[in-house]
């Protein structure tokens, strides 16, 4: 693969910074403080029910804390990318090399997600604690580090569109976040109450159930699959089951919960992860197009500053 | 190697061009000058690709920039009135990223910048961060990033703005190097002085407009044209032989002397042979001459001049 100048540059520049190094101490440290504060009395206790329990639940707690690291971070930093370099005054600079959209585009958005990989990869040891309690495979663990990876991939890329769109950085910070609620909040709502939303009966559930998954996970209203919090559920309740009982006790999404089990809680995270996957490739394009469109041949001029 | 034709531009309601003619030949050193808002950084980024324009025709080397901006960013090196540096970042790294972008491979990159490096005076400087380094040497790295690409045009928007003497120096000898190597370049400033014995021709942009193009000599003789003689003689000249200087000297330049501070001061063009020959009548009428000296108009008055409807208000 062609080395990506942008690429290489952003990252030494944002590794000298003592801000990157504070921040992924900090960060693995109130991690591993909270994983050891769980664990710890069930260290050397062996094999017993209430430390698997506890290990699952341990090992929800730190993936839905990514999943926020995710979701809080990644519209910001992507949102910076190209409008920082616009308020910098050096988009100009890199325009006249020729460079095109694409390598911008792919550059930035690179760099973006090594560091959010960084800190998510850097994490994975202190997940891994929740094998020694029993209840967590190692399988488990690779698949939920690349569904963080993926989301942290997709809030990124709304990040950057958002900062093609607005020239300047706080606008595009401001409306990166108001996407990813909006898509968050947005597909949901859609889901339950709006016009895409299935209104189950009892007995369309059983014909779900009867049906087949097959049947049950295009009888689920698509825009569900599009929520990356649906995907992250769905994939900790189809490992561990315990969140199962979340979604129908505490929460009160019956009908839902009653559709993603008669779908498989496996296959509909597959499923949203496909799907988001798909959009945040979409979006990458989406990004890519409109640059080309605001700098390419036919570019619209920037009034002067 | 630059042709502009008729070249307008409007933000909204402010006509930025209005209509601006230019022409720069291959291999020149075109100084491109005029008061602040006159419109020269807006036409540097027409060309530069980075702005259209919203009428007019705008060729670098024959390809029309608006048209096919990806070929013609490969003819313009372009160094815009600001830095655009970034932090965190070595001198040769900063030059690395944009020969990269400019697809330059490794071994042409490391090439390049070394010779940069030392074209502009920064090897020292290599391995310094480029936030760190001084205004002069900012603009000079800024210069040698313009022309990771080995342009045929240059583009060099107040190169040597805010820079104190020394640098302006070091600036302007880099500049003649690369006029030397045969690049074209097109270069702006508010400040006459400073291009003029450096361009081998002008251009004067006032609202938008060209109101001067010509090569350095045209300029030059417009300067001597509003050139003064001015001649100053020792006390206690007697009044009739003042009377016959003074007669002498109208005769020869054809214009009224003025008298001012003990010093006559005639506005006419020179003539090194004809002034001699005045010098030698003056002598031999026995006029106390003790100075005899011909001022030339500086570029300031010329551009005060050329830009002098303009610049009125119109009230």
């Amino acid at each position: 693969m062609k080395r990506n100048p942008i690429f290489e540059s952003a990252a030494r520049r944002r590794m000298r910074t003592a801000k990157t190094a504070v921040i992924l101490t900090a960060y693995l440290l109130s991690l591993l403080c909270f994983c050891v504060s769980q664990l710890t009395r069930f260290f050397g206790g062996g094999v017993t029910v209430a430390a698997m329990r506890q290990g699952m639940e341990t090992y929800i707690w730190m993936t839905a804390l990514q999943f926020l690291l995710i979701v809080l971070v990644a519209p910001a930093l992507s949102a910076g990318s190209i409008a920082g370099e616009r308020e910098r005054q050096t988009f100009d600079l890199l325009l006249v090399t020729g460079v095109g959209a694409r390598r911008i585009v792919l550059g930035k958005l690179l760099e973006d997600f090594s560091f959010l990989a960084l800190l998510i990869v850097s994490g994975a040891p202190i997940l891994a604690l929740t094998l020694l309690t029993g209840g967590v495979t190692a399988v488990h663990l690779l698949t939920t580090l690349g569904a963080l990876l993926l989301l942290a991939l997709a809030a990124l890329a709304v990040g950057q569109l958002a900062s093609a769109l607005f020239s300047r950085t706080l606008t595009a910070i401001i409306a990166a976040y108001l996407a990813v609620f909006a898509i968050g909040a947005g597909s949901w709502a859609l889901a339950l109450r709006g016009p895409l939303a299935a209104a189950y009966t009892g007995e369309q559930l059983a014909a779900l159930s009867r049906e087949g998954a097959g049947a049950a996970l295009a009888g689920l209203p698509p825009t569900i699959y599009f929520n990356p919090a649906v995907a992250l559920v769905a994939l900790l309740a189809s490992q561990t089951g315990i969140l199962r009982r979340t979604l129908r006790e505490t929460l009160r999404l019956q009908d839902i919960s009653t559709a993603f089990a008669a779908a498989g809680y496996g296959r509909v995270a597959l499923c949203s992860l496909a799907a988001i996957a798909a959009a945040t490739l979409a979006l990458i394009a989406l990004t890519v197009l409109i640059l080309h469109l605001q700098t390419g041949g036919k570019h619209r001029g920037h009034p002067k500053a | 190697m630059i042709c502009c034709q008729n070249l307008q531009k409007r933000y909204g309601r402010t006509r930025a061009l209005d209509g601006l003619d230019l022409r720069v030949s291959p291999g020149e050193l075109h100084g491109f000058i005029g008061p602040n808002g006159a419109g020269k950084t807006t036409a540097m980024k027409i060309l530069a690709t980075l702005t259209r324009p919203t009428a007019g025709l705008a060729l670098v080397d024959g390809v029309n920039v608006c048209e096919q901006p990806q070929r013609a960013r490969r003819l313009i090196g372009y160094m815009p009135d600001f830095f655009g540096v970034y932090d965190n970042l070595k001198a040769w790294e900063y030059l690395d990223l944009y020969a990269g972008c400019a697809g330059l491979s490794g071994a042409q990159r490391r090439a390049r910048i070394g010779e940069l490096l030392e074209l502009t005076g920064l090897t020292d400087q290599r391995e310094a961060m480029v936030d760190g380094l001084s205004r002069g040497m900012k603009q000079r790295l800024c210069l040698a990033r313009a022309m990771l690409h080995d342009p045929k045009l240059l583009l060099l928007d107040e190169p040597a703005s805010g820079m104190d003497p020394r640098a302006r120096a070091q600036m302007r000898d880099i500049l003649r190097e690369i006029a030397r190597m045969g690049k074209t370049v097109l270069i702006s400033s508010h400040i006459l002085p400073e291009l003029s014995e450096l361009c081998d021709a002008m251009t004067i942009l006032e609202r938008g407009r060209a109101v001067f193009s010509g090569s350095a000599q045209e300029m030059r003789r417009k300067l001597d044209g509003d050139s003064a003689l001015i001649v100053r003689f020792a006390p206690g000249m007697d009044e009739e032989t003042a009377a016959r200087a003074r007669e002498r000297i109208e005769a020869a330049c054809g214009a009224r002397a003025q008298e001012g501070e003990g010093e006559w001061r005639v506005s006419a063009p020179g003539d090194d042979a004809r002034d001699a020959a005045l010098l030698g009548e003056l002598i031999s009428l026995g006029a106390r001459v003790c100075e005899f000296k011909r001022q030339q108009a500086t570029l300031e008055t010329v551009f005060m001049e050329v830009t002098r409807d303009e610049t009125q208000p119109d009230l």
